[in-house]
């Protein structure tokens, strides 16, 4: 057993340095999906935390506690609900999205924003209000007050930046349904790692583990870099 | 220029701050506020800096007078609010006196926020992180930078609290000079001898009123001699006047 798993590893590291085009094919659609889905949470995301944290409205609990409950909602749960929207009898199936990369960045989107605008109103909100009146209180214009806030609170923001990419990155079950697995055009990381294992070719599916996993550790060493340079103190 | 308020009222949920209170200031002046813990000197401070909505009140600035809504961004553009313990944004120390400044402007005038540093003492610490300074540098750190946004009137929450003897007689001194810069001043405080002396005016906020206090016998603006202020080891400000 032991051997097996030696020879499967060798096969898979063998895979991702041999420079196999179809591995690194699924590695370009993972990352390419991700991070078109990171980049637009990411402002939507940390733009609502911020208003839900400072801003004074009715139902403002209520749009809290809804994202902090949507950060339980299974990727399958939300894969669903965008398939059934994006199919052709649904409200938006007119736009032929379904089976499409934009497709999987919508439902990597709507994975994310729950963990941005959660994590991102803790940041907010665990911050010091002072820095907000001084910005004002000092003449910056609100957009600059917003900003001053934000760097105020960067190590919070970025775990939440971490996590929020960490699930869309690994996520298989909205991918599966919205993508359709399709070789070459839809077919990611995850995706991949769970055909290939149900194919049993393990080797193909370490070699996208040990991807993840790479990937997983440099975000938080970087995480953790950043962090260490902004040490309060003398 | 002068700023002020009319039939002011502020409450929080069923417990009524303060009503129908009313005061004017004018540049150049210093009022010293007074009253005990929970008594409003704070929100007052706050809703006439144009940072917390009040109940109702009629707000009076240059000669325009308006409700909180309509005069808000004026008066913040006027008034600068100084937290009792300001706040230091993630910097140097010549960070946070540039604050003021955008981004264009900061290059350009970095000898007026040098110069500003030197003033309140603390040019010599111009590129050190901002978060490691002492209580009394951060006073004075927080009013070279309301100096360089050079507001018309400067607001000040409990200053001199928790500062030791030579701090709270180098902050006073900032604040007179202020003062003689032809700024409008509100300071309050639960007791100052030295303020009290400095100030034109001095209210105390008490049960929802704002009343004048009376000074002391003989008592009169601007009578205590402010001594050199200690600096220990920091550079001595210079005595320029900001333009």
């Amino acid at each position: 057993m032991n051997n097996e798993i030696t020879v499967q590893l060798t096969e898979a590291l063998a895979l991702l340095f041999g420079g196999d085009p179809a591995i690194w094919a699924i590695i370009g659609v993972s990352f390419s999906v991700s991070f078109k889905a990171i980049l637009i949470a990411l402002p939507l995301g940390f733009g609502l935390a911020f208003v839900l944290a400072y801003g004074e409205f009715p139902g403002r609990r209520l749009l809290v506690t809804l994202f902090n409950s949507l950060l339980s909602v299974p990727a399958v749960v939300v894969g669903l609900t965008l398939y059934l929207v994006l199919s052709r009898q649904g409200p938006l199936g007119d736009l032929r999205l379904l089976f499409t990369q934009d497709a999987m960045v919508l439902g990597q989107i709507a994975l994310s924003l729950p963990i941005l605008v959660a994590m991102g109103h803790s940041a907010y909100q665990g911050g010091d209000r002072r820095a907000w009146e001084t910005a004002l209180t000092l003449g910056a214009s609100r957009l600059r007050a917003v900003v001053s806030v934000t760097r105020e609170v960067k190590f919070a923001l970025l775990a939440a930046l971490v996590a929020g990419f960490g699930r869309i990155i690994a996520e298989v079950g909205a991918s599966m349904m919205l993508g359709g697995n399709i070789q070459h055009y839809t077919r990611n990381i995850p995706t991949a790692i769970a055909l290939e294992t149900s194919k049993g070719a393990f080797a193909q599916g370490i070699a996208l583990g040990l991807v993840l996993l790479v990937l997983a550790l440099l975000l938080n060493a970087a995480l953790s870099l950043f962090q260490g340079k902004g040490a309060i103190g003398p | 220029m002068e700023v002020g308020f009319e039939g002011l009222t502020k409450s929080y949920g069923r417990k009524q701050l303060f009503a129908g209170i009313a005061f004017q200031l004018g540049s150049g002046e210093l009022l010293l506020l007074s009253g005990a813990n929970g008594a409003g000197k704070t929100t007052m401070m706050r809703i006439l800096a144009g940072l917390e909505r009040p109940n109702a009140g009629n707000f009076l600035l240059n000669g325009q007078r308006g409700c909180w809504k309509a005069m808000q961004s004026r008066l913040r553009r006027h008034i600068v609010y100084l937290h009792q313990v300001p706040y230091m944004f993630d910097g140097t120390v010549f960070d946070n006196a540039a604050y003021p400044l955008s981004w264009l402007h900061r290059r350009r005038e970095r000898g007026r926020v040098l110069e500003a540093l030197q003033w309140s003492g603390l040019a010599g610490l111009a590129d050190q992180g901002a978060q490691g300074l002492s209580g009394g540098e951060r006073q004075r750190l927080a009013l070279a930078r309301a100096l360089i946004s050079r507001p018309s009137f400067l607001f000040m929450d409990e200053p001199t609290a928790n500062l030791d003897v030579n701090a709270r007689q180098y902050c006073l001194d900032l604040i007179r000079r202020l003062r003689a810069e032809g700024m409008g001043l509100i300071v309050s405080s639960h007791f100052s001898r030295q303020l009290e002396a400095m100030s034109d005016q001095h209210l105390r906020l008490a049960q929802g009123k704002l009343r004048p206090e009376r000074r002391p016998e003989g008592g009169q603006a601007e009578v205590i001699p402010i001594s050199e202020p200690h600096t220990g080891d920091r550079p001595e400000p210079q005595r320029s006047r900001m333009a």
